[in-house]
Formats: C-alpha cells, structure tokens, sequence
C-alpha cells in the first residue's frame, strides 16, 4: 500500500506543480465558467436568474371526494389563476383575513412569469407533447388524489402520486415543474392537516362542553346556508410552514448559470485531467520510467492503482478547488456568502468522488484504444469535447429534441444533474452516484483489459 | 565466486499480426559469478534486448527460466528484482523531479524508507559527482548528467546483479569515459556482477571478464576475451574503406573464392540515416597481409576505390565475422 501511495503521490506532485496545468486545470475553467455565469446575468445583484416561461401541461383528472372536495382544483387555481370550475381564483383568493390575497397574489404573479401553463384532458396526449418538445413537463392529477384525504379530512393510509411528465431535453424546467408540484402539494397537504386540527380541536370543546355542540349543532342544522369556507386554509399565507414560497420564489428553483456552467466547466476539464492521467502510462512507457517501475520489486498492479489513485485524487482536488473558487466568486460578487453548491457537504463530496471515478474510467478506456500519447490526446479531445456538447456544457441541449435521449448517455450530463440537484437543497443524486460510478467502473475494467491484453503495463 | 545469474534455455516468441511466429530468443543459456562483468555482445535486432528484458521480468519467457540470486524470476519474480540494478539505455528519470526527488522515489520503490533512504541517496548522488546539483530539476541537467542520475537509480538499493543496456549510446567522450571507468568500480570495489549489453566490440573487449556473443537470437560463443579470439586463430582483419560507393554480394564472392586465404567477406555501410553511404569491406584472411594486393588488384579490376586500409589483430569484430559471417555493425 505504501508504494501505491507513493506513486500516487508523485502523480499529484508532478501535476499540482506544473503551473501550465494548472492553468489548465483551475484557471480556465473557472475563468469560463465565470464569464458563462456575467453573460447570463447570474452574477448580478440577485444572483439567481428566473427562468421564464416555462410551457407546461396540467391535466387534473381528480375527482369530488365523499366531502365533495376536489383538491385537483387547488393546483389548476394555483398554477392557472381561475382556471378551475370551481370558481376560479376564489378559492384561494378570497381571504383578507389573513392577508391571503396578497400572498396569493404574489404567489400567481411568480408561477404566471415562471410557466405558462395550458390546461389539457387527455394525459397520454400530455406526455406525448412533452416528448415532442411542445411542454417541458406536464402535471397530472390523478382521478382519486382527492379520495385519499380520506373524511374528516383525515390523511388516507394510502399515498397517492401527482405525476410529474418532464423532457429529459429540459432536465432544470423538469426540476423546476417537479419543485412547483412538491410545493403545492406541501400547501395542500399542510392546509388539510390545518383543517383537520381544527376540527379535532372543536371536537374536543364540544366534548367538554357538550351544551356548546348541542347548540351549535342546532344553529347549523337551522341555517340551510351553512357552508364553511375552508379554501384559505390552502392559501400561502394561512399554512404556517409556506413551503410552496420556497419552491416557487426561492432558491429551490432559482437557477444560477455560475452553478451550471461552473459544474459544467468543471467536469469538462475534470475529464482532460483523469485522460491526461490515463495518458500517462503510454508517456511514461515512451520514457522509459514505467518500466523502471515494473523491474523494481513492485507488483504491476500496484503501479497500475498507484497511477490511478493519483489521477483521481488530481481530479477529486481539481473539482474542489474549482468549486471552493465559484464558491468564493460567487460571494464576492453576491456580497455575501453563498453555498451555491448547496449545504449537504458529505453528499457534494460524495458526488466529486463519483464523478472522479467516472472520468478516471473513461481516461483510462480512451487511453487503452491508443498506441502513443498523441493518439491518445487526440481521442480523448474528441470524445471528452462530443461529450461535453452532447450534455449541454457548452449550450442548452434542452432546444434540441432530437438529440434525445444522448445527453443522458454521457457521464457529463448525470455529474452536471447531481450538482444542479445539489445546488437547489435536493438530494436526490443516488442514481447519478450509482450511473457515475457503474459507468466508471465497467469502463475502467475494460480499459485495463486492454491495457493488459496489450502488455502495456 | 558465487553464481549471481544463472539463465537456463530462454525462449521468447512473438506472434504478429499476420499469425506467423517470431522467435527473438531462441534457447539462449549463460550465467555470471559474483563480481564479474558480462557482456552480450551483439548487433542491434540480435535479441538481447529481448532477452534482457525477461531476465529483469519486463516480459515473461515462453519457455526457460533464470534465477538472480536463487530465486527464480518466474515464481520469485519480486525477490529477484530486489537483487537486479536496472540501468537502461534512455533516460528513465522525472524530468520535472529533482536529482534528490528521482532518487528518493525509486528508493521507494525498493522499500528502502527513513534515515535509511536519506543516507543511500546521499550516497549514490556523491558516487555519480551531483551533489552540488541535487536539488535542481533533471529537466534542466545536461546529457551526462541525466546518465549520471540514471544510472544512480539503478545502484541505490545496492543490487547483486546490476544490468547495463548499452549505457555509452550517444553520449559524448568523456561521459563515455565515465561510465565505463563507474562499470569498472561497480565491479573492483563493490563486487558486484554485471551485466553489459553492447554492440560496441571495443567496449566489450574493454570491459569483460566474460562475453557472450548473439545473433539471430542464439547465443553461439561464450568465454572469455582471450578465449574467443583463439578461435580465430591466426586469420587476421583487413579493414578497407570503400567510401559512397556500394559493393554487391557478386564481388564479396569472388574476393572470397578468387584469393586464397580469405575465410570471410562482409561488406557494411556505417552510415548514419540520411547522410553518404560510408561503406567499410571487412576481410578475415590467413596472413592478411600478404592476402592484401590481390584484394586492391580485384577491387580495381571493378572500379572500386579503396580510401583506407587497415590490417587488425584477431578480435572480438573478428570473432563474430568468423561466426556469422557477417560483421557486427551489418
């Protein structure tokens, strides 16, 4: 172990003191990512820049429960401001009490300049629009999301899902959509537990006061008119943990082109550095000192680790010093601190070492199709630059339906996924780790195979 | 003196990409005693590269085996290593590590740690004069002193066997020197064995205590110097230079047939990619001397201009035209 360690050192010795790589490295890539993120405005006062306009489709298939409640109306009233049957903005406007409309109304004016939204019948149809680039996510309430609020307005044992249909070619309007979908149903739900609590709460006065239930009993029996209004109780301003403020309004689906950009430069560069590592071998084979390794008393795949192990530990501190860096740019220019990169920091390390893994396999495959390390250089460019486009690096690939699905095909795509995800205070980036890694390894054990069948080390 | 080396039938094939069978080492069997130098002599393409290569575990044999030490590069192959000092015709140095920082590194590697690998380094960077310069990248060094630190790497563990590939290939005189006179004290004042591989005759001839002649991937003579030489004879070596023009196999046979006394002819152009043919006839003839003016005769019966003429005392060029036939440098 201590001559793996020892090569690997060396490994990131040579690199972090070779100042035109790192220039390479670190300071191209920040720099791009830096001018990406001032030409799109995300460095400006407010770092976070809405995204417009989203199209959507909504499709609310949710029936009346037995109360004859139709939550489904909730969401099309949110998303689309009167555009239920049910009395349209009425039935989360109409609170002044509480200060409702305000909110409401800041809420509609968010989501009406954040989506724009159209209301369909047929889900099949929505999702087969979203697949052919007319939407980028549809929402789709299902018949019974009503019925499992169950009476009383009681939670139902059972769950029930609101689909959220989003285009793998608008992978942040998909996660836009789905934060909007995650926070409405929050205020629904948070509404219905409020309402639910109220009337425990009045069942245990009555109980006490058994004169009190008679007589109001009595009163609502006698007023043909009763019908309590409890539509405020989905309103922003009544639920008291207002999370669809934080989905709709806030950072959650803010997107910042620093952390896009700069995750995509990062990775892009991240992938020269593990195939220069790779490349390596075949440099060290030219000069001689691969050999000189096998002929000392060291097992072959000791050097063989030992140069991996120092290419990934190159990559896993390039990838964090680039971040630390936008981290700081970031702040610099916001006048504040900023976790651009989101606060889970056990889970973004996570993600760095996968994404290590990741490109250290595919250095490594690239590496081992080539004779010498020209020709490695150069099909490494290729594939690293093809890839890089194919993921949206360099432009939106979102505008362009026809390269679906590519992107996810790239490792560049599922790494740039897992820090936007991160970024935005989800954590939801198993699969990308589990894609990274898997994708790492089977391209490293076949890269090796080769290495190996070749005699090369 | 103990056996340090100790190769046994060593067979090395290659398959190329046409399906046919290559062999480079063809059963090649010698071995080597504690302080004792050793050279596989042999022109370039010869197979001691090859052979080299599996003694120092670069590649596996196809059939044979050799032990360093007793132990047996094939079952023991790290064991064996310990004891084998690798110093390779290139460079094989960092260039952006210092002359410390390369020496350190391939300390390492043979698990020499701490005070110890302090102590070898400065050691071996006072046996290759570089002290003063130690702490200086090997990027910024000069020719002689890169095959100073290269070799350095090769001794700090302080082997039993140390292998030398052709060590003097384009280096200047005086670097030349050096390494010859370091191989010389590798051998008198640490005892160590070694192995030489040239295709330099004056340097074999220089150095050895023992040479092995290769060609075609065979082993076909070993002894010593003086050994070898007696199996030539009486014949000496007529060394004509014969400039840019080019001789054919059609006159190297009737200089071989028509004069009496001449045993081998070989014709070879020593010159360097690019430049003039620079033909040398080399003659290997029972009392050369008198066998001389029937060869100028011949030669200018078919316009050959002769520009120099050099008569030599049996060696080791000689040696391996009586073998093969064919000059070293061919």
């Amino acid at each position: 172990m201590q001559k793996i360690w020892t090569i690997a050192w060396r490994e990131i010795y040579t690199t972090f003191t070779d100042r035109n790589l790192l220039i390479l490295m670190i300071v191209t890539p920040l720099a791009l990512a830096t001018i990406i993120g001032l030409g799109l405005g995300g460095l400006a006062e407010n770092p976070d820049v809405a995204i417009q306009d989203i199209p959507l489709a909504l499709v609310n298939l949710d029936q009346p429960n037995s109360q004859g409640v139709t939550f489904g109306d909730v969401y099309v009233d949110i998303i689309i401001p009167g555009g239920s049957d049910e009395g349209g903005e009425d039935f989360v406007a109409n609170c002044e009490a509480t200060g409702g409309a305000d909110a409401a109304a800041q809420q509609s004016a968010n989501l009406e300049q954040l989506l724009e939204p159209v209301e369909l019948d047929d889900p099949e149809e929505a999702r087969a629009l979203v697949r052919d680039g007319t939407y980028a996510a549809a929402i789709i309430i299902p018949e019974d999301f009503s019925a499992h609020f169950g009476e009383d307005f009681g939670s139902s044992d059972e769950s029930v899902a609101v689909e959220v249909f989003a285009s793998s070619a608008a992978p942040i309007s998909g996660q836009i959509v789905r934060a909007v979908a995650e926070g409405i149903t929050n205020q629904i739900l948070t509404g219905q537990i409020s309402i639910s609590a109220t009337f425990g709460a009045l069942d245990s006065t009555f109980a006490d006061q058994p004169e009190l239930g008679a007589v109001s009993g009595q009163a609502m029996q006698s007023d043909e008119d009763f019908a309590p209004d409890f539509s405020c109780a989905f309103d922003p301003a009544f639920t008291p943990l207002s999370i669809e403020r934080q989905a709709v309004t806030g950072d959650a689906v803010s997107f910042n082109p620093l952390v896009y950009f700069g995750a995509a430069n990062a990775v892009f560069f991240m992938m020269f550095t593990a195939q220069a590592g790779a490349n390596s071998i075949l440099q060290e084979r030219r000069q001689g000192t691969i050999q000189r390794l096998i002929v000392t008393p060291t097992p072959r795949f000791s050097v063989l680790f030992g140069k991996l192990l120092g290419t990934l530990t190159n990559c896993f501190l390039q990838l964090i010093v680039l971040m630390l860096a936008l981290t700081l740019v970031g702040s610099l220019i916001a006048g504040q601190l900023q976790f651009i990169w989101g606060r889970n920091i056990l889970i973004i390390a996570l993600v760095v070492i996968a994404a290590s893994l990741a490109a250290g396999g595919l250095g490594t495959l690239l590496t081992s199709f080539a004779r010498t390390p020209e020709q490695a250089g150069t099909i490494g460019s290729a594939v690293i630059i093809l890839m890089a486009a194919l993921s949206g690096s360099f432009f939106p690939v979102e505008a362009l339906a026809a390269l679906q699905p590519l992107p996810q095909l790239t490792l560049n795509y599922w790494a740039i996924d897992a820090f936007n995800r991160l970024s935005i205070g989800r954590t939801d980036v198993w699969l990308n780790m589990f894609i990274l890694i898997a994708l790492g390894a089977a391209m490293f054990s076949v890269g090796l195979f080769i290495f190996n069948r070749r005699g090369d080390i | 003196m103990p056996t340090m080396l100790e190769v046994q039938n060593l067979v090395k094939e290659f398959k190329r990409r046409d399906g046919d069978i290559v062999k480079a080492v063809q059963g090649v069997s010698f071995d080597i005693h504690e302080g004792e130098i050793f050279s596989l002599l042999g022109p370039n393409g010869a197979g001691k590269t090859t052979t080299i290569s599996m003694i120092s575990g670069l590649i596996s044999p196809t059939e044979g085996d050799a032990s360093i030490g007793g132990h047996s590069i094939t079952k023991e192959p790290l064991k064996a290593k310990a004891l084998l000092g690798v110093i390779p015709q290139e460079i094989a140095l960092y260039p952006t590590l210092t002359a410390r920082q390369n020496l350190e590194f391939f300390g390492r590697m043979y698990d020499i740690t701490g005070q110890e690998l302090v102590k070898r380094v400065d050691e071996v960077l006072e046996f290759i004069d570089l002290v003063d310069r130690q702490n200086d990248r090997v990027e910024t060094f000069s020719g002689g002193m890169k095959r100073r630190v290269n070799i350095g790497v090769g001794l700090l563990h302080r082997p039993q066997l140390v292998y030398m590939d052709e060590p003097t290939v384009g280096v200047d005189p005086q670097s030349r020197r050096r390494i010859l006179d370091t191989v010389l004290r590798l051998r008198d004042e640490y005892q160590m064995a070694v192995l030489y591989t040239t295709h330099l005759m004056e340097e074999s001839q220089e150095l050895s205590d023992r040479v092995g002649i290769i060609d075609h991937g065979k082993l076909i003579a070993v002894g010593s110097v003086g050994e070898l030489t007696q199996q030539v004879g009486e014949e000496d070596r007529l060394v004509l230079n014969v400039g840019e023009q080019i001789v054919g196999e059609e006159l190297l046979g009737r200089l071989k047939s028509e004069i009496n006394g001449i045993s081998n002819v070989s014709y070879a152009n020593l010159a360097v990619d690019g430049a003039a043919a620079q033909g040398e006839i080399n003659i290997l003839a029972t009392r050369g001397r008198k066998a001389l003016p029937d060869v100028i005769t011949l030669l200018n019966d078919v316009w050959i201009d002769v520009s120099s003429i050099e008569v030599r005392e049996p060696d080791l060029e000689a040696v391996f035209l009586n073998l093969t036939g064919h000059a070293l440098r061919d």
